[in-house]
């Protein structure tokens, strides 16, 4: 048994150092954005183009879920924000469906190579999530998959593993050909996404009575959110190196403004951009129980045309 | 009422399949601590964890299913042992095929009957509303349901004595390797090697890998390089005609069979690894020159299931022409709708069925045979035109696939670039299916293992190699599941 061990070990070291190599193959940022498995409506490709081949500059920049894509009516709010401050500021939506805190540090890493923001605007909800963003393994750099700020996710090494996929694909494709990339039909600097639909008011009740009141504090709450609330204080420390000012938009499901974020509590410092319960309460504003649709979009964008910490 | 489909906390889409990560996890574990463990019950017990935990770990509510059919059958062996007349072993054995084929019949044709017999109605101008539930087909259940009453019917028959150990029963039962996609092992076979008291064997074990590592290139580089191709046709049977669907066709083909028998060769060589000689499921079916001989090589362990407890129990060949044409065709209708609750799978069963009393026919009839080549490429072709009705998802489908496969012509780029997009991927895929061919007719013949194989360096070349070419060319993104776990 022993020898049988041994010889099986012997003859996996040349395979583990394939593999292991395979894992320091260079891949480009075009690449991994186009290849993201699950990508939302060609949004990976968008992101790439807004972020490293537009030169336009994104002063403003929100980072989320389809909340922010759905929230924030970017092109709306540098007119809001021209017309309060007498200053240009041009805004990037650059939400992406689900969610996972790891993301808008990857992404404004990424955003950093070309571009420099004045304010970042990081969505937060009731709680704050510890599902790691599916996409993330994609885009993320060798570094920060296999040292990120926190192993406390059981997604670890399926996400290790998912950026080796990536590493693979990007090794195959250079031998075989590329793969079709993503083309864009008519691409737009501006994120938001409209909805016009309006959800059924009823389903939309039903989720604000279940909404939760209390958020659990204290030591479970450290527990639980170890894994992104590490990952936000890296984005923080991100922004804080580059002169980036960092604030905080709540952005729950319908019925859940009237209950403040748990996110606030650990962050005592934070700038915090909460709207008021009675600005989206009508069902009228929501596609439905997470998201708004275009009349609350404007109603949002309207009062953060108000809010923003921005120069005047 | 429905039957609530698994929510995701309590269930996962897959269960643990050999390609997978998970899989090269727990796979060392229970090897390694499989060996430290010195009794025999210790082991038995060990494997029983594990498979209730590879089971699990799809779903862990189906746990229950499993070791309540498991100990019915238990619990009904040991009666019938003790019975002393052959009406009460029988009482005991409709017990027992009852409450499987209840089970079975449940989970997997609840709705298709449903919703047959309301169509049958509609036809004839009368409207019905049934009930149909969602119902969750449990993983494996065809599979470890027929090795369960293939025990109780051994016991009937005085094959083999009732197991007293319920462990090492239930260890017979959920061994994972072979536990959701067979092979379908006998307990003549199986239960004793429970028994018995075993040493580690090097060769024994390195035979396992090299399975192991034959049936994971043939899934993942072969079968799942394919299975673009294949869905391209067969999702879109109206889009392509001519040799666009003879190519989608023939992938299936290629893929069904590199799939199944991968998934076997792996089951076989994680086994072997524990010291158990499962059975061979497959022995080169597509070299077969004759249809009988197909069925000789093809899923040879659900074939003989039939073949011993249907074909024979029917009557076989012992009463007369007419009966055993009978019993052939309804054998193999039956074997047709194990395979899923879809009136194409009954076709398939059905069309070989007709293929092998034609051919016994022929044979009977002292007509001149065929030269071998010829005989070889119209199995082939029978064989291949029959995955059609397997493959298609109505017979509708099948039918245009049929018609188009003769008619029109589908320049081929425009089905490869549906499957595998603009890359130099079906020349790769080409290659390698090409390469598959010679080196499963090399095995076939036997000259890779006389030439080859003696020779350390070359066997250990060829490690490599296939190493590399899974590295390369296997498929670990989005990969398709076994094909045989929908069954």
């Amino acid at each position: 048994m022993r020898k049988f061990l041994a010889h099986i070990a012997l003859f996996l070291l040349p395979v583990f150092a394939a593999v292991t190599l395979i894992f320091f193959y260079p891949v480009s940022r075009s690449f991994s954005y186009n290849y993201m498995p699950g990508d939302c409506e060609n949004r990976g490709a968008w992101l790439h183009a807004r972020m490293l081949e537009d030169t336009t500059a994104a002063d403003i920049v929100f980072f989320g879920s389809s909340h922010t894509m759905t929230g924030i009516q970017d092109m709306a709010l540098e007119t809001l924000l021209a017309a309060r401050t007498g200053r240009t500021y041009r805004v990037a939506n650059l939400g992406y469906c689900r969610i996972g805190e790891e993301l808008p540090y990857v992404l404004l890493k990424d955003l950093l190579r070309t571009k420099k923001p004045q304010l970042v605007v990081l969505e937060v909800r009731e709680r704050t999530s510890t599902s790691s963003q599916p996409v993330y393994p994609f885009l993320a750099e060798r570094e920060d998959l296999v040292c990120p700020p926190s192993f406390a996710q059981q997604a670890y090494l399926p996400n290790v593993y998912n950026g080796w996929l990536l590493r693979l694909a990007a090794l195959r494709t250079d031998v075989l050909g590329a793969a079709d990339t993503v083309t864009l039909p008519a691409y737009s600097r501006f994120g938001y996404r409209f909805s016009e639909h309006t959800g059924d008011p009823a389903h939309l009740a039903q989720t604000k009575a279940n909404a939760k009141k209390e958020h659990p504090s204290g030591l479970l709450r450290d527990v639980e959110t170890h894994y992104p609330d590490r990952w936000i204080a890296q984005l923080e420390q991100l922004a804080a190196e580059n002169g980036i000012q960092v604030c905080f938009l709540y952005l729950p499901s319908y019925g859940g403004l009237e209950t403040n974020p748990e996110f606030l509590a650990a962050r005592p410092g934070g700038i915090f951009l909460l709207p008021p319960p009675s600005l989206l309460d009508s069902p009228s504003c929501w596609r439905d129980p997470d998201h708004l649709n275009n009349k609350g979009a404007i109603l949002l964008t309207t009062w953060l045309g108000e809010k923003l910490p921005v120069k005047e | 009422m429905t039957f609530v489909r698994p929510v995701k906390k309590f269930a996962r889409p897959l269960p643990m399949i050999f390609n997978s990560i998970v899989f090269a996890l727990f796979l060392p574990f229970v090897f390694l601590v499989y060996w430290r463990l010195k009794t025999v019950p210790r082991r038995n017990a060990w494997l029983v964890l594990s498979g209730f935990f590879f089971y699990g770990w799809w779903d862990w509510r189906f746990l229950l299913l499993l070791a309540a059919t498991a100990l019915l059958d238990f619990y009904v062996a040991g009666r019938i042992a003790k019975c002393d007349t052959r009406k009460k072993k029988q009482r005991w054995l409709w017990l027992s095929l009852g409450g499987n084929l209840t089970v079975l019949g449940f989970f997997k044709y609840f709705n298709f009957f449903a919703a047959s017999f309301k169509d049958l109605l509609a036809g004839v101008g009368l409207e019905a509303d049934f009930v149909t539930l969602e119902i969750v087909l449990p993983v494996g259940i065809s599979f470890y349901t027929f090795q369960a009453l293939s025990y109780t019917l051994d016991v009937y028959y005085g094959k083999t004595p009732p197991e007293k150990n319920p462990v090492t029963y239930l260890a017979f039962i959920s061994f994972f390797p072979q536990l959701v996609a067979g092979p379908v092992e006998r307990a003549s076979h199986m239960l004793p090697q429970f028994r018995a008291e075993k040493t580690f064997g090097y060769g024994f074990a390195v035979t396992g890998l090299r399975l192991m590592l034959w049936g994971l290139f043939k899934k993942v580089v072969i079968a799942d390089n394919l299975a673009p191709l294949s869905d391209a046709v067969f999702r879109h049977p109206g889009d392509y005609s001519g040799v666009a669907v003879l190519a989608g066709v023939l992938a299936f083909t290629l893929q069904v069979y590199c799939d199944f028998s991968g998934y076997s060769d792996i089951a076989r060589g994680c086994g072997r690894l524990f010291g158990f000689d499962l059975m061979e499921n497959f022995r080169f079916p597509y070299f077969a020159s004759t249809l009988r001989e197909f069925w000789q090589r093809w899923h040879i362990s659900l074939s003989a299931w039939f073949r011993d407890y249907l074909y024979i129990p029917l009557g076989g060949n012992r009463r007369g022409k007419p009966r055993e044409t009978v019993n052939l065709f309804l054998t193999f209708l039956v074997s047709g709708m194990w395979h899923g609750a879809n009136w194409t799978f009954a076709a398939w069963g059905a069309i070989h069925g007709t293929g092998l009393i034609a051919e016994r026919l022929y044979r009977s009839a002292g007509l001149p045979r065929f030269p071998k080549a010829v005989s070889y490429l119209l199995t082939l072709f029978f064989v291949t035109i029959a995955w059609i009705f397997f493959r298609a998802a109505t017979f509708r489908d099948a039918w245009i696939l049929l018609d188009h496969l003769f008619t029109g012509n589908t320049p081929l780029r425009e089905v490869t670039e549906k499957a595998w997009g603009h890359s130099h991927l079906p020349w790769a895929v080409l290659l390698l299916v090409c390469g598959f061919l010679v080196a499963d007719y090399l095995l076939y013949r036997r000259v890779l293992q006389r030439m080859l194989f003696p020779h350390k360096v070359v066997r250990i070349s060829i490690y490599y190699s296939v190493i590399l070419l899974i590295l390369l060319f296997g498929v670990f993104r989005n990969a398709p599941a076994f094909i045989y776990f929908q069954f």
